[in-house]
């Protein structure tokens, strides 16, 4: 009598499990509905039929997006698992704590986006300009907030202080959302983060932190008019286990191209202010390599890393 | 002048459909121990991205609404809360079932949720932008003195032994610093296991505690645990029971609204906050936690009051306060409709239907329990052993579903086992669950307190005057009990049992 319902458990596991097996899982480390998940679930469409088989997401949650990054690292490299990672568990986490992989764990599939990050204030502030910022940060204090510890919020903050000779104090936040609402209440003086959160919000951008101005924004200017040459954004990219096949990697990289080509992708990047960016396997690995060599500086600047 | 072309949106048969689904579902998925909120809306996003806009809404804001509630359902029935959220429903519910009053339990917290549900969207639609700006006003120093004050009703739920209460409450919050540092990233009581480096996911370890654990004890001793209640009914409170309880269901409404606004704050948390403060108020205060119904109208009015204000900061401001909010908010980007500060301006048509398909939800959500509560009857007048093996399965796979990691499962089973020894140790759970639900938010804004104020934690009253009222209240609060022990007494208030 007990059996029964174990035996109808495992056999529902073994179907379950049989109709899986040529599937393509793709593995996004944050929980549905962040902004890594909003952008793979629209990429996730174009890159199945180019590959034409079936794409399932699945995300795996947690500790900064290192425990689902862990998990891609981990699998098996036989295509059928790949990762949509973005910046902070590819080329920051890694140097911040110990993590199980890192970035020679991966095979480099594509680079999907790029975009890059302002410097934010509360709309209506009596501060006009980075200087402003700067001339109070060494007079008193400034408050900045991030999305958490070696966010990008973070470091693009944390490299200007060090550049300007801040005094600032870093409040990270569970998240852009509460970090938000602290700037609303007047909280924090600044923050970090794109056009995204710089269009939903009661903020106004002070810079890019980019090399030139972006058409989008033409009156923002760079960080390196202000005087401070710091280039920062974020990015996503498709990886797969170490060890793919060349030619599976190469037909991987060539549906990933076709899957942001698409329609629905530009579309949506057009919505949320995202930049579609394309490198190719190789590209994109150097680049990774070099970014993430950029911001173990940076972290070790600040005291978080030794 | 009003436009009330959203109503032929919000009224539209696609959109009546999506609410019934959606809600029918919220609620099962709700019931299912293990199941909760986050992974009902997970399993119903990718359907929305083929529907129009407002119906998919429609659809994932029945499911949301729908599970707060129906976690009740399992609270009441089996002593397990289907979500964190009804944590604090089963305090008083299962003791209620137990005396054969679970139609009864089941009716009050049905209609307990149903009207703060409906309070709520009555506050959402009057206040949304004010209530907003003052939510703005609870920087991290009045979110930690919000938070201190919720810790204390950990005393109001210790059963028993205060002292067991207090302990299980410390292991909670010491439960929740396992991770990572919240301020400089370090990985901490992890002992090099890098599975540990994300925290103990609440839903896992609540899963443990109360769904398996008591499934543990019921197949240790067959028939010795208390009897599983078979084929309940929903039946609805008379209006003459309400008598003196209206009062409780407005405040307990109130402070579901308040904390809902707040950002990453949440239902559990609204839900202990209001029964603790409805056990300080109640004229009943002494028959809490013994099966009273006060205690099921401010666990329940609470937590589904949560569910309207909760769009408070996320239409307002566009600030989305929790993963429940953040998905709908995916929802929209997808249909292109960019959430934020501007969205009332921009798309009013869309926060109007909103508005109506909540309203919708709530009405619904009472037609539907109906007979999902006779289907959840039924199924528990099957033999005990096979519905108990069915609570481990749903709890398993729920407890790894949360963050597709089956390491949650193992987690789950040590806390099943652990909540199967504190019971029979006679340790309250509750209390443990208030610790870890209410640990990161305590610890987050204590931290981002003092870097404000440079280490000071005595500058903290001075803050603002919300902070000041709020410290005030607890020290009211932590000194009312022994301060009543060593007063003579005055008259009825004689049950001084801090």
């Amino acid at each position: 009598m007990k059996t029964a319902p174990i035996a109808l458990a495992l056999a529902m596991t073994l179907v379950g499990g049989i109709a899986q097996a040529q599937t393509v899982e793709m593995i996004v480390p944050f929980s549905a509905g962040g902004g890594t998940d909003t952008v793979a679930r629209v990429f996730e469409p174009g890159f199945a039929e180019a590959l034409g088989r079936t794409v399932i997401i699945r995300n795996v949650d947690g500790a900064s997006g290192t425990i689902g990054a862990a998990a891609a690292a981990d699998a098996s490299a036989d295509g059928l698992t790949v990762g949509y990672l973005p910046i902070g568990p590819l080329a920051i986490q890694p140097s911040l704590r110990d993590t199980s992989y890192d970035a020679d764990s991966f095979d480099y599939i594509c680079q999907t986006t790029s975009t890059p990050v302002f410097l934010l204030q509360k709309k209506g502030g009596d501060a006009a300009s980075v200087e402003d910022w700067v001339t109070r940060g060494q007079d008193g204090r400034v408050v900045y907030g991030s999305s958490g510890p070696g966010t990008i919020p973070h470091l693009a903050m944390a490299a200007l202080s060090s550049a300007a000779g801040l005094n600032a104090v870093h409040l990270p936040f569970a998240g852009t959302g509460p970090a938000m609402n602290a700037m609303a209440g007047g909280e924090i003086d600044l923050f970090v983060d794109t056009a995204t959160v710089l269009e939903n919000n009661d903020v106004e951008a002070l810079a890019v932190f980019a090399p030139e101005r972006l058409e989008a924004y033409p009156d923002v200017p760079t960080m390196t008019e202000a005087g401070y040459a710091l280039d920062f954004s974020v990015w996503q990219g498709l990886v797969a286990p170490k060890g793919m096949e060349p030619a599976t990697l190469a037909s991987y990289s060539d549906a990933c191209k076709a899957a942001i080509e698409t329609d629905r992708f530009e579309e949506l990047a057009e919505k949320t202010n995202t930049g579609i960016l394309y490198r190719g396997p190789e590209d994109f690995a150097a680049f990774v390599s070099k970014n993430a060599e950029q911001n173990r500086a940076i972290l070790k600047e600040a005291g978080l890393t030794e | 002048m009003i436009d009330f072309a959203f109503l032929a949106d919000a009224f539209s048969p696609a959109t009546l459909f999506a609410i019934v689904i959606g809600t029918s579902l919220g609620v099962v998925i709700g019931a299912l121990p293990g199941l909760g909120s986050v992974v009902g809306l997970s399993i119903c996003l990718p359907f929305t991205f083929g529907m129009e806009t407002v119906p998919s809404l429609a659809l994932l804001l029945g499911v949301y609404c729908g599970s707060v509630y129906g976690g009740s359902i399992s609270a009441i029935l089996i002593n397990s809360p289907g979500t964190p959220q009804s944590a604090a429903t089963m305090l008083d519910g299962y003791p209620m079932a137990q005396r054969g009053e679970a139609g009864e339990a089941l009716g009050w917290s049905t209609a307990a949720s149903v009207l703060g549900g409906l309070l709520s969207c009555i506050v959402l639609i009057l206040a949304a932008p004010q209530l907003a700006r003052f939510a703005t006003r609870f920087g991290s120093v009045e979110v930690f003195a919000l938070i201190l004050l919720a810790l204390t009703c950990i005393a109001a739920v210790s059963r028993g032994s205060m002292i067991k209460g207090l302990a299980m409450g410390a292991a909670g919050l010491f439960v929740a610093l396992i991770g990572t540092d919240p301020v400089t990233g370090a990985a901490r009581f992890t002992f090099g296991i890098e599975f540990l480096t994300a925290g103990l996911d609440l839903i896992a370890v609540v899963i443990g505690l109360f769904a398996l654990s008591e499934a543990f004890s019921r197949l240790a001793e067959p028939h010795g645990g208390a009897p599983t209640v078979a084929n309940a009914r929903l039946i609805l409170p008379r209006l003459a029971a309400w008598k003196g309880r209206v009062v409780n269901l407005l405040r307990s409404s109130f402070i579901g609204c308040l904390i809902g606004a707040l950002p990453g704050t949440g239902a559990a948390t609204a839900a202990f906050i209001s029964y603790a403060s409805a056990k300080q108020a109640s004229p009943r205060r002494d028959e809490f936690g013994k099966g009273e119904p006060d205690g099921l109208i401010a666990a329940e009015s609470a937590n589904n009051a949560v569910t309207g204000s909760a769009m408070i900061p996320t239409l307002a401001l566009g600030i989305p306060g929790d993963v429940v909010t953040a998905i709908l908010l995916s929802a929209m980007v997808v249909h292109g409709i960019t959430p934020g500060v501007r969205l009332m301006s921009e798309h009013l048509d869309v926060v109007n239907a909103i508005f109506v398909v909540l309203i919708v939800v709530n009405i619904v959500m009472l037609i539907v329990a109906f007979p999902i509560v006779r289907a959840f009857g039924k199924i528990l007048s099957i033999p005990e052993p096979i519905i108990m093996v069915g609570v481990i399965v749903f709890s398993l796979v729920g407890a790894i579903t949360v963050r597709g990691n089956a390491l949650d499962g193992v987690v789950a089973v040590l806390f099943g086992i652990a909540g199967y020894l504190l019971r029979r140790g006679g340790f309250p759970l509750a209390p443990f669950v208030i610790g870890l639900v209410l640990g990161p938010q305590f610890e987050q804004n204590l931290r981002r307190g003092l870097l404000l104020n440079e280490g000071d934690i005595l500058a903290f009253p001075f803050a603002s005057w919300i902070a000041a009222v709020i410290f005030t209240l607890t020290a009211v609060l932590i000194l009312a009990g022994p301060a009543k022990a060593l007063l003579p007494k005055p008259g009825p208030a004689e049950s001084g049992r801090q």
